[in-house]
């Protein structure tokens, strides 16, 4: 890269910079006041090429920037926003689960239901009822699976039980390549773990606050896009 | 298409220097789009300051189905809102129209002619240097400031390597920045924050 800072400030205006090359930037606007004033000018110069600007003067960054700094520390700032928890309370949670529970025995008998185990083929979204695990409520796993995705821009395309713990779901991202992540609910059993090892990024997080594992992977997209598509799970 | 979302990708971490660097990116064009909706320039900065806080607090729910401009905006013209409804309440004046009534009221009456021309000024002396950019540098910035170009767009546009596109908007944003630079901020009576 042969760019000058200035000119890298310029694609940052234009948002043609890498995540890596962003998070340069920024920090750098952060300490160096000269450069900080570079891109406050910049930023006016665009509003007035378009007729926006109000006031040469105005910056109302600090008082923004003093008014968050003064508030205590936003929690859920800092957790994924696919967490478990704040989709469903854990209370509210509970009653779905028993009510669920209460209307699947009185309507098993005539709904002819006899197997509740899950099933080996892929469940499509449009059925999720094929995969009822009495252990994992099934709506809160789809909203959990569709808000992993939602962290890389992928769409779920279908998912299954694995194993009474773990979901195996598939994904497909805006150009089409396919992403698998395996959600283990309790640790990763150890005839399991040499599979992980060779088949993707292991990651070891929290759903909520319970801990849980993820597997991703995929034979379509290099291995540095796997480790973006990753990165994207780390909670601080 | 502008894609900030390695900002906001940040900011989602906890990065408060990201958000500082999008306030900085977005505070002229919010203040002026609630200005241009209250006619009010102190509520307008109140209103965007607010509309940066609650956009901060609730960035975990910003998905990026929609620019971050258009997802603050509609933040700061809802609280916008709410702010000249409660003052319509308060006035005990409230009926159904009065919100639509208040705000067309603000927008005919509160602003100082003197301010706009002033601020004009400055718009003018860019867009003027903007016109006296070699034409080469010209196209490609107006392709990328007014038509919102990526990078790549304009150079299949240009038939032209990306990294020309690159140096081309750099060069001519440097030109207009020592316009703007030259330019005396001192001949402006701004109002004061």
């Amino acid at each position: 890269m042969n760019e000058t800072l200035e000119q890298r400030l310029s694609m940052l205006l234009d948002g043609e910079t890498t995540p890596f090359e962003t998070k340069r930037l920024v920090d750098e606007i952060h300490c160096n006041p000269h450069i900080k004033a570079l891109w406050l000018r910049m930023n006016k110069q665009r509003a007035a090429l378009k007729g926006e600007l109000i006031d040469p003067t105005l910056d109302i960054s600090a008082s923004v920037m003093s008014h968050l700094n003064s508030t205590p520390q936003i929690s859920h700032l800092n957790s994924k926003p696919w967490q478990f928890s704040h989709f469903f309370p854990t209370h509210y949670l509970k009653a779905c689960c028993y009510l669920l529970g209460f209307f699947l025995v009185l309507s098993s008998p005539l709904l002819n239901l006899k197997n509740f185990s899950p099933s080996d083929s892929f469940s499509k979204l449009s059925n999720p009822s094929k995969t009822f695990n009495r252990n994992i409520p099934l709506p809160g796993n789809e909203a959990l699976l569709v808000d992993l995705g939602s962290n890389f821009n992928g769409n779920l395309k279908n998912y299954r039980m694995v194993s009474e713990n773990a979901i195996e779901a598939n994904y497909q991202l805006p150009d089409n390549e396919a992403v698998k992540i395996k959600v283990f609910f309790n640790d990763v059993p150890q005839s399991e773990r040499l599979n992980l090892l060779e088949s993707g990024i292991t990651l070891h997080t929290k759903s909520g606050n319970e801990p849980i594992v993820l597997n991703v992977s995929s034979d379509q997209i290099s291995n540095s896009k796997l480790i973006k598509i990753s990165n994207t799970f780390f909670t601080k | 298409m502008d894609n900030e979302l390695a900002l906001i990708e940040l900011v989602k971490k906890g990065d408060k220097k990201a958000y500082n660097a999008l306030v900085l990116k977005y505070q002229d064009r919010l203040v002026y789009s609630v200005y241009k909706f209250l006619k009010d320039f102190e509520l307008a900065q109140d209103i965007a300051q607010e509309a940066f806080i609650k956009a901060y607090k609730n960035i975990e729910k910003f998905r990026g189905d929609s620019q971050f401009y258009t997802w603050i905006y509609r933040i700061a013209i809802n609280t916008a809102k709410n702010v000249v409804s409660t003052k319509a309440r308060k006035s005990e004046i409230y009926d159904n129209d009065t919100t639509d009534q208040l705000l067309s009221e603000s927008a005919t009456t509160s602003e100082n002619p003197e301010n706009i021309l002033q601020a004009e000024q400055l718009r003018s002396e860019i867009n003027k240097a903007l016109q006296n950019l070699p034409e080469d540098i010209r196209v490609t910035l107006s392709l990328r400031e007014f038509d919102g170009l990526s990078y790549e767009e304009i150079a299949k546009v240009l038939e032209c390597p990306i990294g020309t596109v690159r140096s081309r908007i750099h060069k001519g944003r440097e030109m207009l920045d020592q316009t703007f630079s030259k330019y005396d901020m001192s001949n402006f009576e701004v109002r004061k924050l």
